[in-house]
C-alpha cells in the first residue's frame, strides 16, 4: 500500500499547480453565477442586488420569438458541429496522401490563414463575393445557367451560408489536431498493410481512420457542448432584419437587449443555461462511451 | 509501395492536388485582399474597387504603421504575453495531462480530478467576479492578469492526455520496473515521444494568447498597456461605435481610413502566421516509431 | 493615401461673441477667485483644507480628484504626452490647483462595460460620465451628489448659458425628484444639427436635366431616373436610385428623413393633440412612407441588396459612383462623399433639406441633445471640482484669445487634438452652425481677419478651395455656402425640428420588452419594403405592438413625462 502511494504521490503532486490555478481563477469567480438569479445592479454589487429567482429564465422562455431563436441557434450550431468534424478530418486524410512534403506544408499553412481574420473583415469580403449582382460566386452560378442566389439576404440560404463560410474560416485550423493524430500512428502498421497488399483506400479505412478515432471522438464530444453557440461574431456581422427569421440566435438577441441597458443578470442566466446544456450533453456522451465501449473520452 | 502505382490512385492524386490547391487559394484570398487594400489609395479602397490587386499603389499606410508607436507598443505587449502565457500554459498542461492520462488504478481519484478540470471549461462566473478577483489579487493592469486567468487551458489538457494515453503502455511499464519515477517517465519518455501533439497544443496556446482581446481591454487600465489584438479591436470594431455614436467630423475623418486599418491588420497577423510553419516539422511522421525503436 | 489633412472641424465659438459673455472672459489664470476660508464652502466637505467659492478659483493647497476616461483611436498625443499628462493637466495643476487622476482609461467601445464592472466592484471615482440608465440606477441607490446648488454657485455664466441652449431639455433629463444629479454633456453638432438631409449627385442631375428636389415626388423621379436613364453616361446599367442601408434608421442611407417627409417619426415618442405621449413607429403616417418605399423597391429603384448593406457598403457605392441619392446627416459629406470626389473629380454633390409630398416645410426628427451626463459621487471631498473643470474647459478653449498664436487646443495637421483630452467636455450645442454663419458673413465681406476659432479654420479652407485647391472640397460640402450647414441653417431659421418627447431613462417594461418590439418592427418594415409582406401587415404590427407590451410602455412613459 505504502509503495503504491510512493509511486502515485508524484502524480498528485503534479496536479497541484493546476488545481490551485483553477481554484483561484475559475472556482472562486464562479460564485458570480448567482447573478443569474438576481436583478443585478452594478452599484449594489453581487451581495446587495435583489434576488429574483428564475425570473431571467422565465423571461427568456416567454419571449415572443424564443422558440424561433432557440431553433435557429441549435440548427445552425449543430450543422456547424457536424461540418466542423467532417471537413477537417477529410482534409487531414487528403493531405495525408500528399507525398511532396514542401507542397503539403504550403497547403497546410495557406488553409490556416483565414482563422486569423476577424469576422468584421471577412464579412465585408463575403458580402462582396456573394452579392447577387456583382459577386464572383453568382457570376459563376449565372454562367452555369442558373439564377443568381441571394446567399446573405434570403432566409432559405442564410443558415447554410453561415455554416459554409464558418468552415471556410475554421477548417484549416481544426485540421491541425487531426494531422497530429495521423503523425502519431505507428508507421509499422502501414508497412504491414503494404505487405498484405492493401490499397491506399483500405489503409485509410483500416489504419488512418481508426488511428484518429480517439481524437475524433474527443473533438466531437467537446464540440457537442457548443450546441447553443452558433457563433455570435459571425452572425452579428452578417445578419440584418431581413434574415432575423432564420439568423437571429440567442447571443445576438441578448446582445440587442443589452443595448438598452447593461443586463448582466440576463446575460449570466443565458450563459448558465448554455453551460448546463453543454454539461448534460458532454456527460451523456462521456458515460455512454464508458458504458458501451468501456472507453473514457477524457 | 505498390499501392501508390495503381491508375485509379494516380487519378485520385491528380484530383487531390487540384482540389487542395483550389482550397488553399480560396483560403488565402481574404489575406491577399487585405494586402491589396493596404497598398491602395484610400479613396479606391473606400469605393470598394480593390479586390486582389492594389489600386493606385502606395506604401503610405505602411509608413504610417511602422511609425505608429501605439501599434508597435501593443505588439511588444503581445509578444511578452505569448512568451509568458505559453510557458505557463505548457508547464501546467503537461503536468496535468500526464497524471490524468493514467487510468483510475494508477491514479486514485482520477475521474474526480478530470471532472474538476472539465467543469471549469463549461461553467464560468462571468466577467464581474473575475474582475473582482483580479482586483483583490492586485493584478489589474499588469501583464500577469492576462497570463494567469488563462493559466489552465483545459481543452489543451484534454487533448494532450488523449495523446499521452495512446502511447504504448509497455514503455511506461518497463521504465517503472527499471525503478524510474513518474517525473523521469514524463520528461524522459512521454514528452519527447509526443512532439506532434505537444506542438499542436503549443500552437493552440500561442493562438489563444495571440487572439485574446477582451481581457486586455477589461483588465488593463490604459490603452498603452493593451496587447495587439485589443489595440486592433479598437482600430477595427471600436471605429464602428465611434461612427455610430459620434457626430464629430474631426473624429469621423480620422477613423474612416481603410488602408491604414488593413495595413495594421496585415502586419499584426504576420508573426502568428509564421509560427505554424515553424512548428510544422514536428508533425512529420515516424518520430514516434523512431524513438521507440531506440 | 494622402497624409491625413483631415477635416479639422473642431468645435468653438467666435471670440467676438465670447467677449460679451462677462467677467470671466479674460481671466486665464483664475484671477477672479480667491482661496477663501473653508467655512464658506458649500457644505459637507468637512476637513477639506482648501476651497474656492466661485467659478474658476485656485485651490491652495492643491486638491486631487479621481475620474475614469473613455478614449478612442482619434486620440493622438505629442511625444511624451498622454491622457494622464498633457496641456490640460498642466493647466489644472498650475493655474487651479487641481490634480485630476484617471483611475483607468479605456477604449470608448468598452467604456460602459468597464464602468459597470468597476462600479460593481466598488470602485466609484469622484466624478464620471454616465448614460441615462446608469444615472437612474445611481440616483436610485442615492450614490450621487445633488448638483443643483453647486452648479448655481460654481458654474460660470457661460456654462450655465450653454446648458440652457436646448431650453433645459437635457437638464430636465438629469433631474430626479427636483435634484439635479448630472451635468448633461451637450453634443457638438447636437440639436438641430442632427436633422437629416438629402445628398444628391448634382452632375447626374444636370446630365438628366432634372429639377432639384422640392417634393417627395421629385425625389422619386430623380431616384427613378438615376436607375433607368444612365445618369453617369457610361452606357451601363450600373447605378442605384435611393440609397438605403439595412438598419433603416441610422447612419448614411437612413430613411428617417424620408419618413419625416410624411410626418412619420420612427423610434421616438411624440406628443399627440391631447398632450399624451405616443410611439412614432406605430402611427398611421408610417404606413404611407412604407408603402412608397415598397413601390420603389418593387421597381428596382432601391437596391435589391440593401438588406445586407450597412452604411459602410452604402459609402462604397457612393465612393464608387454607383449611388447618387441618399439621406444622411451633416457630417457625412466630409468623409463619405469626399472619397467619391477623390476618385472622380468631376463628381458634384449638393445637399437639400428633406421634403414633403406637397413641398411644404418638413419637421425633421432630432436626436437628444445629451446622451451622457457628468455625475459626482456622493460624499466626494470636492463635489464642485467637476463643475470647475467644465468652467476651465470653456474658459480656455472658447473664451480665451490666443491671437496671434493659434489656439493650442484645436486639432492640427498630424491629427493631434489637445482639446479632447479634457475630462469634462461640454461643448455649445451649435458651435458649428454658428461658425458656418460667421464664415458666410466673412466671405460675403471678403474679410476673414476678424474671425476667431473655429470659423477662421473654415474660412481659410474655403478660401483655398475657391483658389483652386481641390483637396479642400470636403470643407465646402460642409461649410460652404451650399454645404450641409446651409441646410441646418435653413432648418434653424425656420424653427423646425422634433425632439423625442420622452427624455427619461428606460422604464421597466421598456427594458424588458423593447428589444423584442424593435426586432418585430425592423423585421416587419424590412419585409414590407421588400414586398414580402403586404402593406396591410403594418396594421397588424401596430396592434400587435400594443398587445406585446407597447401599451404598458406607453402607460409608463406617460406617467413619467
Amino acid at each position: 500500500m505504502l509503495k503504491k502511494w510512493r509511486i502515485q504521490a508524484p502524480l498528485h503532486l503534479m496536479l497541484i499547480p493546476g488545481l490551485i490555478a483553477i481554484l483561484i481563477f475559475s472556482y472562486i469567480p464562479m460564485a458570480g453565477i448567482v447573478i443569474a438569479f438576481q436583478k443585478f445592479v452594478p452599484v449594489k454589487g453581487i451581495f446587495g442586488s435583489e434576488w429574483v429567482g428564475l425570473q431571467h429564465f422565465r423571461y427568456m422562455i416567454q419571449l415572443p420569438n424564443f422558440t424561433q431563436i432557440l431553433w435557429n441557434t441549435t440548427f445552425i450550431a449543430s450543422m456547424k458541429i457536424v461540418a466542423g468534424i467532417v471537413v477537417p478530418v477529410s482534409i487531414a486524410l487528403l493531405l495525408n496522401e500528399i507525398r511532396k512534403e514542401a507542397y503539403k506544408r504550403t497547403i497546410q499553412t495557406l488553409i490556416y490563414l483565414p482563422y486569423f481574420l476577424s469576422w468584421v473583415i471577412l464579412s465585408g469580403i463575403l458580402i462582396d463575393i456573394l452579392s447577387p449582382s456583382r459577386g464572383v460566386v453568382n457570376q459563376f452560378i449565372v454562367w452555369l445557367g442558373f439564377d443568381s442566389i441571394f446567399f446573405l439576404g434570403s432566409n432559405d440560404w442564410f443558415p447554410y451560408t453561415l455554416v459554409i463560410s464558418n468552415e471556410w474560416k475554421e477548417f484549416g485550423f481544426s485540421t491541425i489536431v487531426y494531422l497530429a493524430a495521423l503523425a502519431g500512428i505507428n508507421p509499422a502498421l502501414y508497412e504491414a498493410a503494404l505487405v498484405d497488399g492493401a490499397s491506399r483506400w483500405k489503409q485509410t479505412l483500416h489504419i488512418s481512420l481508426p488511428g484518429m478515432m480517439p481524437i475524433i471522438v474527443l473533438m466531437a464530444t467537446l464540440s457537442i457542448g457548443n450546441i447553443m453557440n452558433a457563433g455570435f461574431e459571425q452572425v452579428f456581422n452578417l445578419y440584418g432584419p431581413a434574415v432575423y427569421e432564420s439568423g437571429d440566435i440567442i447571443d445576438t438577441f441578448v446582445y440587442r437587449i443589452g443595448l438598452e441597458e447593461a443586463q448582466y443578470g440576463l446575460a449570466t442566466a443565458v450563459g448558465l443555461l448554455k453551460s448546463v446544456v453543454s454539461l448534460l450533453l458532454i456527460s451523456v456522451s462521456y458515460f455512454l462511451a464508458y458504458r458501451f465501449a468501456n472507453y473514457r473520452i477524457f | 509501395m505498390s499501392g501508390h502505382k495503381s491508375p485509379t490512385y494516380r487519378i485520385f492524386q491528380m484530383l487531390n492536388y487540384g482540389f487542395l490547391t483550389a482550397l488553399a487559394l480560396l483560403c488565402v484570398m481574404p489575406l491577399i485582399h487585405l494586402f491589396a487594400v493596404s497598398f491602395s489609395s484610400n479613396s479606391a479602397a473606400t469605393a470598394g474597387e480593390v479586390f486582389l490587386w492594389p489600386v493606385e499603389f502606395t506604401t503610405k499606410s505602411y509608413e504610417f504603421v511602422l511609425t505608429e508607436s501605439a501599434f508597435m507598443n501593443a505588439m511588444g505587449v503581445t509578444l511578452l504575453r505569448v512568451l509568458l502565457g505559453v510557458t505557463i500554459n505548457m508547464t501546467i498542461t503537461i503536468l496535468v495531462a500526464y497524471p490524468l492520462s493514467k487510468d483510475a488504478k494508477a491514479l486514485a481519484g482520477r475521474t474526480i480530478y478530470v471532472w474538476i478540470f472539465v467543469f471549469t471549461m463549461l461553467f464560468s462566473g462571468g466577467i464581474i467576479p473575475m474582475y473582482m478577483t483580479m482586483r483583490f489579487l492586485g493584478l489589474l493592469d499588469t501583464i500577469w492578469v492576462l497570463v494567469l486567468h488563462t493559466a489552465v487551458p483545459v481543452f489543451n489538457i484534454v487533448i494532450l492526455l488523449n495523446f499521452f494515453r495512446n502511447l504504448p503502455k509497455e514503455l511506461e511499464e518497463a521504465a517503472l520496473i527499471d525503478g524510474a519515477g513518474h517525473w523521469r517517465i514524463m520528461w524522459g519518455i512521454f514528452v519527447p515521444l509526443s512532439s506532434a501533439s505537444i506542438a499542436t497544443v503549443t500552437l493552440f496556446s500561442i493562438v489563444m494568447h495571440w487572439n485574446a482581446w477582451f481581457d486586455g481591454i477589461l483588465f488593463m487600465n490604459s490603452p498603452d498597456h493593451y496587447p495587439l489584438q485589443s489595440y486592433l479591436y479598437t482600430v477595427v470594431v471600436g471605429i464602428q461605435s465611434i461612427i455610430n455614436s459620434s457626430t464629430d467630423m474631426e473624429v469621423l475623418a480620422m477613423v474612416s481610413d481603410r488602408t491604414a486599418r488593413a495595413a495594421q491588420l496585415f502586419v499584426g497577423s504576420i508573426p502568428v502566421l509564421l509560427v505554424y510553419p515553424l512548428l510544422q516539422r514536428h508533425f512529420t511522421k515516424g518520430i514516434v516509431l523512431g524513438s521507440v525503436k531506440e | 493615401m494622402e497624409k491625413k489633412k483631415t477635416a479639422k472641424i473642431a468645435s468653438g465659438l467666435l471670440l467676438a461673441s465670447a467677449l460679451t459673455l462677462g467677467a470671466c472672459s479674460n481671466s486665464t489664470n483664475g484671477g477672479n477667485a480667491s482661496s477663501a476660508p473653508s467655512s464658506e464652502t458649500a457644505g459637507e466637505s468637512k476637513g477639506a483644507a482648501s476651497a474656492v467659492t466661485g467659478p474658476l478659483g485656485k485651490y491652495d493647497p492643491p486638491i486631487e480628484v479621481t475620474t475614469v476616461r473613455a478614449v478612442n483611436q482619434a486620440f493622438k498625443y505629442d511625444e511624451g504626452k498622454s491622457i494622464d499628462n498633457n496641456i490640460w493637466t498642466d493647466i489644472f495643476k498650475d493655474q487651479y490647483g487641481i490634480n485630476v487622476k484617471n483611475l483607468w482609461v479605456v477604449d470608448e467601445s468598452q467604456y460602459r462595460q468597464k464602468l459597470n464592472i468597476s462600479i460593481a466592484s466598488g470602485d466609484i471615482p469622484d466624478f464620471m460620465m454616465v448614460n441615462k440608465e446608469e444615472l437612474l440606477r445611481l440616483s436610485e441607490e442615492d450614490q450621487l451628489e445633488d448638483l443643483t446648488t453647486l452648479l448655481d454657485q460654481y458654474g460660470s455664466d457661460y456654462l450655465k448659458e450653454l446648458l440652457n441652449q436646448d431650453n433645459g431639455t437635457a437638464l430636465k433629463a438629469a433631474t430626479y425628484e427636483g435634484k439635479l444629479l448630472g451635468i448633461p454633456q451637450m453634443q457638438v453638432n447636437g440639436g438641430v444639427s442632427t436633422a437629416e438631409m438629402i445628398y444628391l449627385r448634382y452632375d447626374w442631375l444636370k446630365n438628366l436635366n432634372l429639377p432639384e428636389p422640392k417634393t417627395i415626388d421629385d425625389v422619386i423621379r430623380i431616384a427613378t431616373a438615376f436607375v433607368k436613364d444612365d445618369p453617369d453616361r457610361n452606357g451601363k446599367n450600373d447605378t442605384h436610385g435611393l440609397g438605403l442601408n439595412k438598419d433603416l434608421f441610422q447612419a448614411h442611407g437612413t430613411v428617417k428623413g424620408f419618413f419625416n417627409g410624411f410626418n412619420a417619426y420612427p423610434d421616438i415618442w411624440l406628443k399627440d393633440d391631447a398632450g399624451n405621449l405616443v410611439y412614432g413607429s406605430i402611427q398611421p403616417e408610417m404606413k404611407t412612407a412604407l408603402e412608397k418605399l415598397s413601390e420603389l423597391y418593387k421597381q428596382g429603384i432601391i437596391d435589391r441588396e440593401f438588406t445586407v448593406k450597412d452604411w459602410n457598403k452604402i459609402a462604397e457605392d457612393i465612393a464608387g459612383g454607383r449611388l447618387g441619392l441618399a439621406y444622411g446627416t451633416v457630417s457625412d459629406g466630409g468623409h463619405i462623399h469626399r472619397a467619391n470626389k477623390d476618385n472622380n473629380p468631376d463628381a458634384e454633390w449638393k445637399v437639400y433639406p428633406i421634403v414633403s409630398p406637397d413641398g411644404s416645410p418638413v419637421q425633421p426628427q432630432l436626436n437628444d441633445t445629451a446622451n451622457n451626463f457628468f455625475v459626482v459621487k456622493k460624499g466626494a471631498q470636492h463635489p464642485e471640482a467637476m463643475i470647475q473643470l467644465a468652467n476651465i474647459y470653456l474658459e480656455h478653449y472658447y473664451l480665451t484669445s490666443y491671437a496671434p498664436d493659434p489656439n493650442p487646443f484645436i486639432s492640427r495637421d498630424n491629427g493631434i487634438f489637445p482639446g479632447k483630452y479634457h475630462p469634462v467636455l461640454i461643448d455649445p450645442l451649435n458651435v458649428n452652425l454658428d461658425a458656418f454663419r460667421l464664415v458666410q458673413e466673412a466671405l460675403a465681406k471678403n474679410d476673414g481677419s476678424q474671425l476667431g476659432f473655429p470659423a477662421n479654420v473654415h474660412y481659410d479652407r474655403l478660401t483655398k478651395y475657391a483658389e483652386g485647391d481641390e483637396t479642400m472640397w470636403f470643407s465646402t460640402i460642409v461649410f460652404g455656402a451650399e454645404g450641409s450647414y446651409s441646410v441646418i441653417d435653413h432648418y434653424d431659421r425656420n424653427g423646425v425640428g422634433i425632439y423625442n418627447a420622452f427624455q427619461g431613462a428606460a422604464t421597466p417594461t421598456m427594458s424588458e420588452k423593447m428589444a423584442s418590439l424593435k426586432k418585430y418592427q425592423d423585421e416587419t418594415f424590412t419585409k414590407i419594403i421588400m414586398g414580402e409582406s403586404p402593406i396591410s401587415e403594418f396594421d397588424k404590427f401596430a396592434s400587435e405592438w400594443k398587445k406585446l407590451g407597447g401599451d404598458q410602455i406607453t402607460e409608463e412613459v406617460n406617467e413619467r413625462k
